[in-house]
């Protein structure tokens, strides 16, 4: 007679030896527990752009991996998860000591997740709420909360042998218009991200990424002119400052961004640039060659030429309603639009890309690579004196080259048509071209002592039309503070410029003005005064201390020329009284 | 920050690049709302003829409707080709003395074009008329597109679902979408 535990190892072999000729190997811990490997690929459909950027091609689909999501194998009973792990670059995965004979289902979260120091952390979340409203009361879930996205199998049976499942993310395309779930959208925005991330890390191996969600739904539309993201009415694909969150659109019968990686990659950039580097972009809308304010021509500008080395690839497709040819494209190779200038988005983004790349073109012979521009984004420039520009960059980084790589710097400036060479600073001390608005432009920074004397600044809105968008080049003003003593200051501004009532007379007939003072160099702001709409109040305010051996920075603007329901007689130009005086 | 304070401030990045201007009273309330640039809002990149529109009174069922534009290439003095479009016949149809495309003449002074579109709305909803702007560069065309948004009457958006939510293991909710196996 045998002991007990003899004929059942003896069992056990047994299985393991058949198990092992059918090429699933349970394992047996030699007590008598058997356990199985559940393992496979994870995988989404990308559809890729037809050729000119005309719309998407669901004919040249391509299966790609799943990279670096959290995969977990959950009890189809109870829900409770048994396991998880990630996959890896290629989409395979593996769990090991599994039970054999439960059942399982396996679930792809859309999140990339490592809590180590470097880690990064994002999460793809649908911010589309039915039947709700940002504006409800009570208040809707916080966006950080709204579900995220999972790719969800069947529930399967571990049986008594290693199990394999592969699982797709599908586009939910029927040859005509999406039927069935949109399953490979959130991992396709995934996957940029996780591209996105690699790129930085191949030159930056200790980058660490703060947290980033990024929003998508099917019903992410242009809307109305209203802003909602839980009613999925928020404009266009962007990105939230405020939130680290990227917006992306998802209405297929408007517009769709999941698949037009270069887009939603650009935006990324913006995240690259907020929480990596820095940037005094106010946002709002533009378009190529337009002549915009210097923080958003820069941020726009590096967002273009940083997606742009992402995806190795200079153009840009921009795909409107799928099963259309609706789209368009542009490249930052060789294009030019607009007058060229620090306040083109499109000089910024060329210029930034032909310091990258290795093709030759007239005032490009020569490459940095990504090394220096990125030292000098994460560096000197987010650590600047004055607002994040193409000065404050350009000058930084000419600051940390050899005299050759300066050389194919200072070309690629003339080229656009900005200051450049040793008449270069980040105050734009030197630089003439005013983009043709011949008022309210120069100084770009204009000096002021804060001693209580006041200095009179205007802002005009002439290249601006009926949007209002209030980001064009003389709709803001920068100030450079000087502070005599260390001392917290009484902040004035005032309207000079009269604002006769319209024939219609509210509150949107008179100025609005705004000042946000930084601290440049430490990445602080110090106070803002954006006082209500409806009650017109000029801002006047107390600042925190400042010092005297620092140098502060302010940005004016008049709100008017972002408020789109502004009087349409509202004066094209405003002047205002600025004073900061030290308290007694 | 606050979850109120970051909805107004998103709220007001983009009224402020609300490009209609339907004189709706809830809409206009709606975008009393303050900007704020240290929370800013970006926004895609558009091609280089700026589009913006105007949508002239209240958009009836049945009634012509009149949409002014404001065109502006930023290439210079070109001609500008602009398409209008509606993918949905059912939804609204261009009038009979509309051209589905028209041309905008070179010409060399600066400024944006006024155009003006005359259509009729057939159903009651959230009705898009696509607006394509098109000039040819060396290389090709680049255009700018954008789909103007028309609310007839007070009929709801049309939601689309896509999956379910759920609960994953700790409560929180999952956007469930089912995956192809093999």
């Amino acid at each position: 007679m045998t002991a007990p535990g003899t004929g059942r190892a003896t069992l056990f072999a047994c299985v393991f030896l058949l198990l092992g000729a059918c090429g699933g190997s349970a394992s047996s811990d030699g007590g008598g527990v058997n356990t199985v490997v559940v393992s496979g690929t994870v995988s989404y459909e990308f559809v890729p752009t037809n050729a000119g950027c005309n719309g998407l091609d669901f004919s040249a689909i391509e299966v790609r991996p799943i990279r670096g999501a959290t995969v977990q194998l959950i009890d189809a009973a109870s829900g409770t998860e048994i396991a998880r792990t990630t996959s890896t670059a290629t989409g395979t995965f593996s769990i090991p000591d599994i039970q054999p004979n439960i059942m399982v289902q396996l679930r792809v979260r859309a999140e990339l997740k490592d809590s180590n120091l470097p880690g990064w952390d994002v999460e793809v979340r649908d911010n589309f709420i039915a039947g709700a409203s940002d504006l409800d009361d009570p208040a809707p879930p916080s966006l950080s909360t709204r579900a995220l996205y999972a790719l969800n199998s069947a529930s399967f049976d571990t049986g008594t042998s290693n199990v394999q499942h592969n699982l797709t993310a599908t586009t939910g395309w029927d040859g005509a218009r999406y039927s069935e779930p949109r399953a490979a959208a959130p991992f396709a925005l995934l996957d940029t991200a996780y591209t996105s991330m690699q790129f930085v890390r191949g030159f930056d191996a200790s980058a660490n990424f703060a947290p980033l969600d990024m929003f998508w739904s099917v019903n992410n539309t242009p809307g109305n002119g209203l802003f909602d993201i839980t009613a999925g009415e928020i404009g266009t694909s962007g990105y939230l400052q405020s939130d680290d969150a990227l917006l992306v659109l998802g209405d297929a019968a408007i517009d769709t961004d999941e698949f037009d990686g270069h887009v939603v990659a650009h935006e990324w950039g913006h995240y690259f640039e907020d929480v990596l580097a820095r940037s005094n972009s106010e946002g709002g809308p533009h378009f190529l060659g337009e002549s915009l304010d210097a923080a958003v021509a820069f941020s726009e500008g590096f967002a273009e030429a940083l997606a742009s080395m992402i995806q190795n690839e200079p153009i840009n497709c921009d795909t409107l309603v799928p099963g259309t040819s609706g789209g368009s494209g542009f490249t930052v190779e060789g294009n030019s639009f607009g007058r060229r200038g620090w306040f083109n988005e499109v000089s910024v983004a060329t210029l930034i890309w032909d310091l990258w790349d290795t093709a030759d073109d007239p005032g490009d012979t020569g490459s940095l690579g990504f090394r220096p521009i990125y030292d000098t984004m994460v560096g000197p420039h987010a650590m600047s004196e004055s607002f994040a520009t193409l000065f404050s960059f350009a000058t930084e980084l000419r600051a940390s080259l050899n005299a050759q790589d300066a050389a194919l710097l200072d070309a690629l400036l003339n080229r656009e048509e900005v200051v450049a060479g040793a008449d270069l600073d980040i105050w734009a001390a030197s630089e003439t071209n005013d983009a043709g608005v011949t008022q309210d432009v120069f100084p770009l920074y204009v000096p002021y002592t804060a001693d209580g004397s006041v200095t009179n600044v205007c802002v005009n809105n002439v290249l601006d039309g009926f949007a209002r968008h209030g980001n064009n080049v003389g709709e803001n003003r920068y100030l450079r503070i000087t502070v005599p003593v260390d001392d917290e200051y009484d902040v004035n501004v005032v309207t000079t410029t009269a604002t006769p009532p319209s024939a219609d007379p509210d509150d949107r007939d008179y100025s609005d003005p705004d000042i946000v003072i930084y601290h440049g160099s430490v990445l602080e702001e110090i106070a803002r005064a954006g006082t209500d709409v409806a009650q017109n109040m000029e801002p006047t305010f107390r600042t925190p201390m400042l010092l005297a051996s620092q140098t502060y920075v302010a940005f004016v603007e008049e709100w008017r020329f972002q408020d789109a329901l502004a009087s349409t007689t509202f004066p094209q130009r405003i002047c205002f009284d600025v004073s900061l005086t030290p308290t007694p | 920050m606050n979850r109120t304070t970051l909805l107004i401030l998103a709220l007001s990045v983009l009224a402020a690049c609300g490009d209609g201007t339907d004189t709706d009273a809830g809409q206009a309330a709606d975008q009393d709302i303050k900007s704020d640039g240290a929370s800013a809002m970006t926004a895609k990149p558009q091609g280089p003829v700026s589009i913006e529109y105007r949508i002239i009174g209240t958009p009836i069922l049945g009634q012509p409707l009149a949409i002014d534009l404001e065109v502006t290439s930023t290439i210079g003095p070109q001609a500008i080709t602009l398409s209008y479009r509606v993918n949905d016949s059912t939804a609204m149809e261009l009038m009979e003395s509309q051209p589905a495309e028209t041309t905008i003449a070179a010409s060399s002074a600066e400024g944006p074009s006024l155009q003006q579109i005359r259509l009729v709305p057939l159903r009651e909803g959230r009705l898009f008329l696509n607006v394509s702007a098109s000039v040819d560069i060396d290389g090709g065309t680049v255009s700018t597109s954008m789909a103007i948004p028309i609310e007839v009457g007070t009929a709801v958006r049309q939601i689309e679902e896509n999956g379910v939510i759920t609960t994953d293991e700790d409560g929180n909710p999952i956007h469930s979408l089912p995956a192809s196996e093999n």
